[in-house]
């Protein structure tokens, strides 16, 4: 069965798809009442997020559009040292969509968001005209942790993973190419917890998503000098093999379960076994430090002892080179 | 006899060129009296004395200058005698004329001499100079040119230099006058110890004779030196530097042993023996050395020794490669520190203590469509300026590019391009690049009021440019590249042919394949080779595999390999995908169609190749291909087709050297066409190619050519070069223009 324009009349079809499919995914007290608005329990203070999702195609390899719409939110809210606690989802399908394929989805992020310890408290959906597509918007309310360290010279630069896994699957699969590349696509919160509950003094985190690393280490330097070692960046097999063939920069790619944390340089090697014994971060390393600014913002440092500026993404694919 | 007095005012290069001693030498030898004085870098001179002789004096200031000086105007005032008692050389003024100060001069005739001549106290100095010869830009710290403002000031002179320091002769205010004595010495240093003076020049001289590979600290850095017939010493040197292919130059003792393996045209004698002593390009006729020196490429480049050291090091062993000091990308060394940190790696530093100011490279020129065309600007050119017709009205900066880096200072009716800086990716290159630039406004006393960048939302210059000014001017690269010819020749209309890599275009997409009316400051695209899509970013511009399979993917040309499937599905879905009219990317794709070479381990390696196999086959050999025009508001020049064509003859077994010709021929007789064609719609007879393609002499020639029996009056670049190099120049053209209009 399709998605067609009478699931977004408001009527008969409308209350049919809600509580046949999201309720019964998503169930839990708040959702169930079915209120206007949900009614939950408050914390003193509150880091607040949205976000919104696209992305061809609604199914890849280590994901799909549900998982990422949750572990998107759910990061978003962990990155500003918080516990994700309450979600709301906003779905937006095109006539057409195959009902199927939409429970698969909203059973993902269910699975997800109780993977991720947060509730789904409420939901919108509408129909628009269109080719059978899916957009999910997700809204997160989380409870603050802890506070940011300035950052200082000294401090050290951590990775929680390989890069580029996100990017790479969801080119592999619009490229229809056979490989074993999987999205990354996966919570952060519990390694952000376990940083905390370990007095790490955080500096900044940031999950490595659009822009890929490069672009977010801009962002993150303030008026400082990241500086990151070339032979320090992992990078998978596979990974590597495909973004070789096509000119694409890993630097560059987005992940969706990957995280830059900048902590207190005495805290690192203890900040680093913490990240690795929590899910998703075996492979974190330590890929650079904080220094005082020099020419540039982010500088990358090469095997061959030359160091280059790391610019952010300024376009996808413009070339630079005569 | 009348007894008159004049004033006389010397504008040119006549700092550091032992221009005052000259003056004082004719003006006693003409038994004239008065005075000489450098006024920031203008040369004052009064002269007291009979007619005839003043006259005599102004014909020689005119028509014979000293070695090295270049003279742009003498300029004479009446005045009233005073009745001096003798021609002295005063002191050093400051003033408010912006100063013109010489580049680093090759040793002179009579330094070599004496360097080589064992009764002479400086027989086997290696720091020897003269007025007429030494280190200038390099040392210099500050204007006016005394040794007090020079890296020189730490070395006391001895006695018998401060007499010729003192004296009438080639030493008479030598500012970089030294000996064994008091000057810099040479120390070799290797894991085992440190030499100083004769022994490390000995040292030296047997490490490279037992086939060695050392750094040497020569005028603007520091060089990797080895023999060039020793494999493994050159293949230890390419492994330092991380250069897997690029051809290194070779300097020989004289003219007559480069003679013996390269043809050479008066032209290029002119520019080898020149004081700047640049690399020059020259067709091989015999290659004896190693083939990891310049094995695969039919050009050799050439240079003669422009210090002592140089002198003596080749004078024993016969040639020698000298390359700069530094992995592929990164500046040059220039400090000790930077090349002893590599003692492991090789067989020894030679260095001193003198420091060096200004980093800079050898420059390297060729002469191609009938002369001297920069290849890359740097030691024995800068700084000197290129005059204009125009005037500025405020001093400003043009960035340059990002790839071949250099600005341009750009006051009165003069521009200063910096040296050649290498690639602004890098950060040493940056920080170079920051530091060259504080240091020639320093110098000159110019505060640029506005700069001048290229439109790439990408390049480093352009971000530097808003970071550094409030009031910034972007222009296209493509354009700036046909301005930089526009000035050198005082042009304000022009057919421009602007062929490169990789521009950034007004529309956003990826310019390289151009045809731009340029009318004052502004310009239209009238023409452009065909559009299409190219995967792979910045690597479609190494791995020329990635070129051909976009130009076989726009030709509709199945893919013959796995990867060129799947770039083609990225090429259908819009991945890491441009839209892109440039030729050099026409050039890496036939390059890799052809067998050739598929990746561009150094820029313009596939082009150079492929180049060199035209070269290899007669003109009337080449295999007849086409690039058909489309004539609509823009001229097309359709390049998918040639691909086409090109792919069938390979498999009708036409063989890839004809086909490169054949190349080469059609793009020169497709850019010929579409000029024609623009001659007929705008009536301007007058083109301009610019743009890194034109490197290629094949090209250029054929071009030139063409053009030229097609009744064009043609121009090329001769003071910059025609790559990203000479954008600076553009750009600060187009900044002046911008100006006059608004
Ligand atoms: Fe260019
Ligand atoms: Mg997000
Ligand atoms: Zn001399
Ligand atoms: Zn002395």
């Amino acid at each position: 069965m399709k998605i067609t324009l009478a699931h977004g009349s408001g009527g008969e079809t409308t209350r049919a798809l809600i509580d046949q499919l999201f309720v019964r995914q998503f169930t839990n007290p708040a959702l169930d009442s079915l209120g206007d608005c949900a009614r939950v329990q408050g914390f003193k203070r509150l880091a607040v997020t949205t976000d919104s999702f696209v992305v061809t195609p609604l199914f890849f390899p280590g994901g799909d559009i549900g998982k990422l719409s949750v572990c998107g939110t759910v990061n978003d809210l962990a990155m500003g040292l918080a516990a994700p606690r309450y979600l709301t989802c906003g779905f937006i399908l095109e006539e057409g969509l195959e009902l199927d394929a939409l429970e698969r989805v909203a059973a993902s992020m269910a699975k997800t968001a109780r993977k991720a310890g947060v509730v789904v408290v409420a939901g919108d959906t509408k129909v628009v005209e269109g080719r059978g597509g899916l957009y999910i918007n997700t809204a997160g309310v989380g409870e603050i942790l802890a506070d940011f360290c300035p950052m200082a010279p000294g401090d050290a630069i951590l990775l929680s993973g390989t890069l580029g896994d996100h990017h790479a699957a969801i080119l592999s699969s619009r490229l229809n190419v056979q490989n074993a590349i999987e999205s990354d696509c996966a919570p952060l919160h519990v390694m952000v917890q376990r940083l905390v509950e370990g007095g790490i003094r955080v500096k900044a985190l940031r999950d490595v998503t659009r822009g890929g690393l490069a672009t977010i280490l801009n962002e993150l330097a303030g008026t400082h000098t990241l500086r990151i070692e070339d032979a320090a960046l992992p990078v998978s097999p596979e990974v590597c093999g495909l973004s070789g063939l096509l000119g694409l920069d890993p630097l560059y790619m987005a992940n969706e379960g990957k995280m830059v944390a900048i902590v207190d340089g005495r805290d690192a090697d203890k900040a680093l076994d913490l990240l690795r014994t929590s899910p998703y971060g075996e492979r974190a390393v330590q890929i650079g430090r904080v220094t005082v600014r020099n020419e540039a913002p982010v500088v990358l440092q090469t095997a061959l002892g030359g160091s280059r500026v790391l610019g952010v993404l300024y376009g996808e694919g413009l070339p630079r080179i005569c | 006899m009348t007894h008159s007095a004049w004033h006389i005012t010397v504008l040119g290069v006549v700092q550091g060129v032992g221009y005052r001693p000259y003056v004082a030498r004719l003006a006693e030898k003409l038994e004239l009296t008065g005075w000489v004085r450098n006024e920031g870098g203008i040369v004052q001179i009064f002269a007291e004395g009979p007619k005839p002789a003043l006259e005599k004096l102004l014909f020689e200031l005119r028509n014979h200058p000293p070695f090295g000086a270049a003279i742009d105007e003498v300029a004479v005032q009446c005045a009233s005698p005073k009745a001096l008692p003798s021609f002295t050389i005063a002191d050093s003024r400051r003033s408010d004329g912006i100063p013109l100060f010489p580049p680093d001069l090759a040793l002179c005739a009579d330094c070599r001499r004496e360097v080589m001549d064992p009764g002479d106290r400086r027989y086997r100095y290696p720091f020897i100079s003269c007025v007429a010869c030494g280190p200038r830009y390099s040392i210099l710290e500050e204007l006016p040119y005394d040794r007090a403002r020079t890296a020189m000031s730490v070395y006391a002179q001895c006695p018998e230099c401060q007499k010729e320091y003192a004296g009438g002769g080639r030493r008479r205010h030598a500012q970089t006058l030294s000996c064994h004595q008091c000057g810099p010495q040479l120390i070799f240093e290797t894991l085992d110890g440190r030499l100083k003076g004769e022994a490390a020049l000995d040292a030296l001289l047997k490490s490279l004779h037992s086939g060695g590979v050392v750094a040497i600290k020569g005028i603007g850095g520091f060089q990797l030196v080895c023999s060039p017939l020793n494999e493994r010493a050159v293949k230890r040197l390419r492994a330092i530097k991380g250069r897997e292919q690029k051809p290194f130059a070779v300097m020989f003792p004289d003219l007559p042993s480069v003679a013996a393996l390269c043809s050479m045209s008066e032209a290029e004698i002119r520019l080898i023996e020149s004081p700047a002593r640049p690399i020059v390009l020259l067709e091989k006729r015999e290659d004896p050395f190693s083939p990891e020196v310049a094995g695969g490429s039919r050009y050799l480049g050439v240079f003669l020794p422009y210090t002592a050291l140089h002198l003596i090091l080749t004078d024993k062993l016969g040639p020698l490669v000298v390359t700069s000091a530094n992995p592929a990308g990164e500046p040059i060394w220039t400090e000790d520190g930077e090349a002893l940190v590599y003692l492991s790696m090789l067989d020894g530093v030679a260095y001193h203590d003198r420091v060096i100011l200004t980093p800079l490279d050898d420059s390297v020129v060729q002469v191609a469509a009938g002369a001297p065309r920069m290849v890359r600007r740097s030691r024995g050119y800068v700084p000197r300026p290129i005059f204009l017709q125009k005037t500025f009205p405020r001093p400003l900066l043009a960035m340059g590019g990002d790839l071949k880096a250099g600005f341009a200072l750009a006051v009165g009716n003069r521009v200063y391009p910096s040296q050649y800086l290498g690639d602004m990716k890098s950060l040493n290159v940056l920080k170079n690049y920051r530091g060259a630039l504080s240091r020639m406004e320093r110098i000159f006393q110019i505060r640029p009021e506005t700069a001048v960048c290229d439109l790439h939302p990408g390049y480093e210059t352009r971000r530097l440019a808003h970071q550094m000014f409030g009031r910034v001017l972007e222009v296209q690269h493509h354009h700036a590249h046909i301005a930089s010819i526009m000035a050198e020749y005082d042009l304000d209309e022009v057919l421009g042919v602007a062929f490169d890599g990789t521009g950034y275009g007004t529309d956003g997409t990826i310019w390289g394949g151009e045809f731009l009316l340029c009318r004052g400051s502004h310009f239209e695209r009238e023409g452009h080779l065909q559009t299409i899509p190219i995967c792979g970013g910045d690597e479609a511009a190494k791995n020329a595999g990635l070129a051909l399979a976009s130009f076989k993917h726009a030709a509709g040309l199945a893919p013959e390999n796995p990867r060129e499937e799947l770039v083609q599905r990225a090429l259908e879905g819009g991945i890491k995908t441009v839209l892109s009219s440039s030729a050099g990317r026409l050039f890496d794709a036939m390059s890799a169609l052809l067998g050739v070479r598929d990746y561009n381990s150094y820029e313009g390696e596939c082009a150079i190749a492929l180049e060199n196999l035209a070269a290899k086959t007669a003109p009337q050999d080449g295999y007849p291909l086409q690039i058909p025009l489309k004539k609509g508001d823009a001229v097309i020049l359709d390049s998918r087709p040639l691909i086409r064509d090109a792919r069938c003859a390979l498999d009708r077994g036409v063989s890839p050297g004809a086909l490169a010709r054949g190349f080469h021929e059609a793009l020169a007789k497709a850019i010929v066409e579409t000029l024609i064609h623009l001659r007929e719609k705008y009536g301007i007879r007058r083109a301009a190619l610019g743009g890194g393609v034109f490197a290629n002499r094949i090209l250029m020639e054929r071009c030139s050519a063409l053009i030229q029996e097609n009744g064009f009056e043609i121009y090329l670049p001769r003071q910059m070069p025609i790559h990203d190099g000479g954008i600076a120049l553009g750009q600060a053209y187009l900044g002046l223009l911008k100006g006059m209009e608004a």
